[in-house]
């Protein structure tokens, strides 16, 4: 008796046949990327309301901390008194450090686990490139939902946070600049998680201890008390970030200003991580292809 | 090796069984090394919190003291803020823990394959139960430890030891209620675990983990009385900082109103369970992806 | 007779918001001690949710089963002492992943009251027969889908359960894994006297395995029997394919010609695709039909016309339209 195997076969074939895309930008591509994950997000509203509810308890745990510390410890040490101002700033900012430093290796690792990652490597390389930078845009918007909502609740709590257009400018500028230094730092990462799997650990423990270091609840000259932190503490880029984000809002110092240059040459000094960050990265997804890992679990 | 072999050893007759202790133990190893896989989680937890106890001991140095002994809590925000810390990961560990350990369960299959043994369910969860009160009581004494190399305020003997280890006990059998509905939820529903952030917030604000709950308006205050956290804390904090013993009024009077939920919540929380459990087996999502 | 699976009238029904799907619809089976029954039937059936209900872990909407004479609705306690279950068709999601095959086997035997040194020994005897000592110690998230389910097997033995329900059990294993599985099953049950009652939907395991079997389709009983009644019902069934290069506007036409013929007794099935036309018809008998059907369709472009193998599903058709004899 004759079986008809062969048409079968080109019947399944048939269904696997992809037809030819149009090329697509790398930006369009990166865009799609931020857009699948926004939509992802949206059909989780459950999500969206857990975050909401999670800031404004966050922000009012800080609302009544406020009111057991010491206006004259805090300006003493060279802040204006108000520490609901200063705690909702280092919270709503600490949101970037995740997103642009462990988040990229996390997703990676989750890709890798899946075995998503080859098929997107396959494809061609540009793709991973878009993925990459989807990635970050969208850890960019999740944070600043954070962000906004965190500063909007601090004020409606009596933050006193600047209302000055100029000082928005001047932080949001700042702002950009930081996260595009920890971007740098979370791509170099990403590259090395791809072959160094143990990573992933470090670098959790890194960001939890980057948040503590920079002195998001607490003026880092307190740093002081642990003479080795302190140090550690001034050579993180996010230290420095931090300090001019909150010296732009609460006191509206310009970024010339003695007391910010510093700061500012600090950060800008970090920029070349960037540039660096996506060669590492590039190095590594080749040692992958090599090495076929990237589907390792 | 011959299936004739095989068959004779599968056969062999054995009527010993296992006592449920026994299985409460063997669940809860199984926990125990499951967890272990996940590294990353454990270091995370314990690096959120030993940093979370450094960021409170360097804010307590522009504290105003008074805030604190107002509320009668002795002069120390750290030793405050270190007890908050320490006892609301038991309730974080034990009761969110739970629910996401269940719905990871019924995702993956796992627990079909338990139900499937004679084994009961109540068993299994105490094992979970088991494991993550170990675990967060290690925590309690690396918190403790933490704070005694930093000098904070604690009164430690054997009899606040004693105190302590019983306060801790009843924290979590006044507080598992809670997380058995919230468990049951997770099960029904599948989505999120929103009982479990809810308490999880309600806690962090109103029970006094990180300031004294005479800050809150009357209003909130009130919301305070309703969670059995809120006397945990307020126990263990006078044993510890005072040397309080079981036997002090205040003391008594905590462990009252937790004795007053374990009575309440039980029954309340393993019906809701059971009707949740009843209608996932008829609606054939044990397993659900 | 001594029956230890008896199921009256199960049924589920599935309610979601859009739609009802009657998963099982009323079956009533008796399987003797001693016998290995096989439970067939293509994706969809039903074969999954009636052996769930059977151990337990879902409740039917409507009758009832025992299992060795105890209730599956009032003790399940019972049930799930006597009886040894294992999923296949999920690849061996319902084991942990992040343990070792090992732990796996030892929590499940302690949850079944196996004592610790008899899960040992039935244990180190099940993967020396199924190959898997050598990689006994690893994560189970490293195992292959075989493995996998060489595992739940293990683990549906280890209580030495006299009763076991075994849902495709042979599903992604290799050939001569496979073979060993089937070796072990049919040992268990013509030596150590169990009862197996198995899921499949490929016809040859169940034709060589079992005493009695069962076809089941949405989720009916539509043929009970053994596998050479079964077999003699499906071989005289007469499938001739006929495939066409034509446009779909002429499919109408084709069929209404084909119906017209004495030899054909029914079309099967008919598939168009951009440039051709596959049309399955059942005859009376090849030596007449093809030549008939060649010269009916002539001012058409055929490819081929042939004699065809009937499919399971076109098997469960022609089953369908018989009465089943339960
Ligand atoms: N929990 C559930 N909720 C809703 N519908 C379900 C559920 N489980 C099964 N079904 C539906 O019931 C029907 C029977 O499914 P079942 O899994 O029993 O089939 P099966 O014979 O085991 O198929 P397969 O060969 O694919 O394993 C299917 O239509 C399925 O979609
Ligand atoms: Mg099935």
């Amino acid at each position: 008796m004759v079986l008809n195997v062969v048409s079968e076969v080109d019947e399944v074939l048939n269904i696997f046949q992809v037809k030819e895309k149009k090329h697509e930008s790398f930006i369009t591509r990166a865009v799609a990327s931020l857009y699948y994950q926004l939509r992802i997000l949206f059909e989780y509203r459950m999500a969206i309301a857990i975050d909401i509810i999670d800031i404004t308890i966050s922000v009012l745990i800080y609302y009544f901390v406020s009111f057991l510390i010491s206006k004259q410890a805090l300006s003493s040490l060279g802040y204006s008194p108000d520490y609901l101002a200063f705690a909702v700033l280092g919270i709503s900012l600490s949101r970037y450090l995740w997103s642009s430093i462990s988040r990229l290796a996390h997703k990676l690792s989750h890709e890798i686990s899946e075995g998503t990652l080859e098929s997107l490597v396959v494809a061609d390389v540009d793709n991973l490139k878009s993925w990459l930078v989807g990635q970050i845009m969208y850890g960019f918007s999740w944070s600043s939902f954070w962000f906004v909502g965190a500063i909007i609740i601090g004020m409606i709590l009596g933050a006193g946070i600047s209302t000055n257009l100029l000082a928005w400018f001047q932080a949001i500028f700042v702002l950009l600049l930081t996260i595009v230094v920890h971007s740098g730092i979370g791509v170099i990462a990403a590259g090395m998680y791809i072959k160094h799997k143990e990573l992933e650990t470090m670098l959790f423990f890194l960001s939890v201890a980057m948040e503590f270091l920079g002195g998001v609840l607490y003026p880092i000259s307190l740093l002081y008390n642990i003479a080795p932190l302190y140090y550690i503490s001034l050579s993180l880029p996010f230290t420095h970030g931090l300090e001019l984000f909150r010296r732009t809002l609460m006191d509206e110092l310009p970024l010339l200003h003695p007391k910010m240059i510093f700061h500012m040459v600090f950060l800008i000094a970090f920029l070349p991580l960037v540039y660096l960050g996506f060669k590492v990265f590039n190095k590594y997804l080749e040692i992958a292809k090599k090495e076929g890992i990237l589907a390792a679990y | 090796m011959r299936v004739e072999e095989v068959l004779e050893v599968i056969g062999s007759k054995e009527s010993s069984s296992v006592s449920p202790w026994d299985k409460v133990i063997i669940a809860m190893i199984r926990r125990a090394k499951i967890r272990f896989n996940y590294k990353i989680w454990i270091v995370f937890d314990f690096a959120n919190t030993f940093f979370m106890v450094l960021t409170y001991f360097l804010l307590a140095f522009i504290v105003k003291p008074e805030s604190i002994s107002q509320a009668g809590y002795g002069q120390s925000y750290f030793t405050f803020a270190l007890i908050g810390i320490a006892v609301s990961h038991y309730v974080t560990a034990s009761l969110r823990s739970l629910s996401i350990t269940l719905r990871f369960e019924q995702f993956h299959g796992t627990l079909e394959s338990v139900l499937s043994t004679p084994t009961s369910f109540i068993i299994i969860f105490l094992g979970d139960v088991l494991y993550y009160f170990l675990y967060s009581t290690a925590f309690l004494v690396l918190i403790i430890g933490i704070g005694l190399a930093l000098n904070a305020a604690l009164v430690i003997n054997l009899e606040t030891m004693l105190t302590l280890s019983i306060l801790v006990i009843l924290l979590v059998l006044a507080n598992l209620p809670i997380g058995i509905i919230s468990a049951a939820m997770v099960l029904r529903f599948k989505q999120g675990d929103p009982i479990g952030w809810l308490i999880t917030w309600i806690n962090n604000l109103l029970s006094g983990v990180f300031f004294p709950v005479l800050l809150l308006p009357t209003q909130l205050r009130f919301v305070s009385l309703l969670l059995p956290l809120t006397f945990s804390l307020d126990a263990i904090r006078y044993s510890l900082i005072w040397g309080a013993n079981l036997l002090h009024s205040r003391i008594i009077r905590d462990i009252l109103y937790m004795v007053i939920y374990i009575v309440v919540g039980y029954p309340i929380s393993i019906k809701i369970f059971s009707i949740a459990y009843d209608s996932v087996r008829k609606r054939g999502e044990l397993s659900a992806y | 007779m001594d029956y230890v699976i008896v199921s009256e009238d199960l049924t589920k029904i599935f309610k979601s918001k859009k739609k009802e799907v009657v998963a099982v619809d009323h079956i009533s089976l008796k399987i003797k001690r001693g016998e290995f029954f096989g439970l067939l039937g293509p994706n969809g059936a039903g074969k999954t949710t009636y052996t769930k209900m059977l151990v337990t872990l879902l409740i039917p909407d409507e009758g009832e089963a025992w299992i060795d004479g105890f209730s599956i609705l009032k003790e399940p306690v019972e049930v799930r002492k006597r009886v040894g279950w294992m999923m296949g068709e999920t690849g061996g999601r319902a084991l942990y992943w992040r343990l070792s095959g090992y732990d796996n086997l030892m929590f499940f035997a302690r949850l079944q009251n196996v004592p610790k040194d008899v899960a040992k020994r039935r244990i180190n005897a099940m993967i020396k027969f199924l190959g898997l000592e050598k990689d006994i110690h690893k994560l189970v998230m490293n195992y292959s889908t075989g493995m996998r389910v060489k595992l739940m097997l293990i683990r549906a033995l280890i209580h030495n359960p006299d009763i076991l329900i075994l849902d495709e059990p042979t599903l992604g294993l290799d050939v001569e894994s496979a073979r060993n599985v089937r070796m072990l099953l049919r040992e268990l049950v013509d030596r150590a006297k169990k009862t197996i009652l198995f899921t499949s939907h490929n016809m040859q395991e169940v034709e060589m395995l079992c005493d009695r079997m069962a076809v089941i389709n949405r989720g009916k009983i539509i043929f009970l029997g053994t596998p050479r009644e079964l077999r003699e019902k499906v071989a005289n069934m007469k499938v001739v394919e006929i495939r066409l290069v034509e446009d779909k506007g002429v499919l109408e036409d084709i069929i209404k010609k084909l119906e017209q013929l004495p030899v054909v007794n029914g079309i099967l099935s008919k598939e168009v695709s951009e440039r051709n036309i596959v049309i399955r018809v059942l005859v009376t008998d090849y030596f007449t039909a093809i030549p008939e059907i060649t010269s009916t369709l002539r001012e058409y472009n055929i490819e081929s016309v042939q004699r065809m193998l009937p499919t399971l599903e076109e098997a469960f058709l022609k089953l369908a339209g018989t009465e089943p004899r339960v």
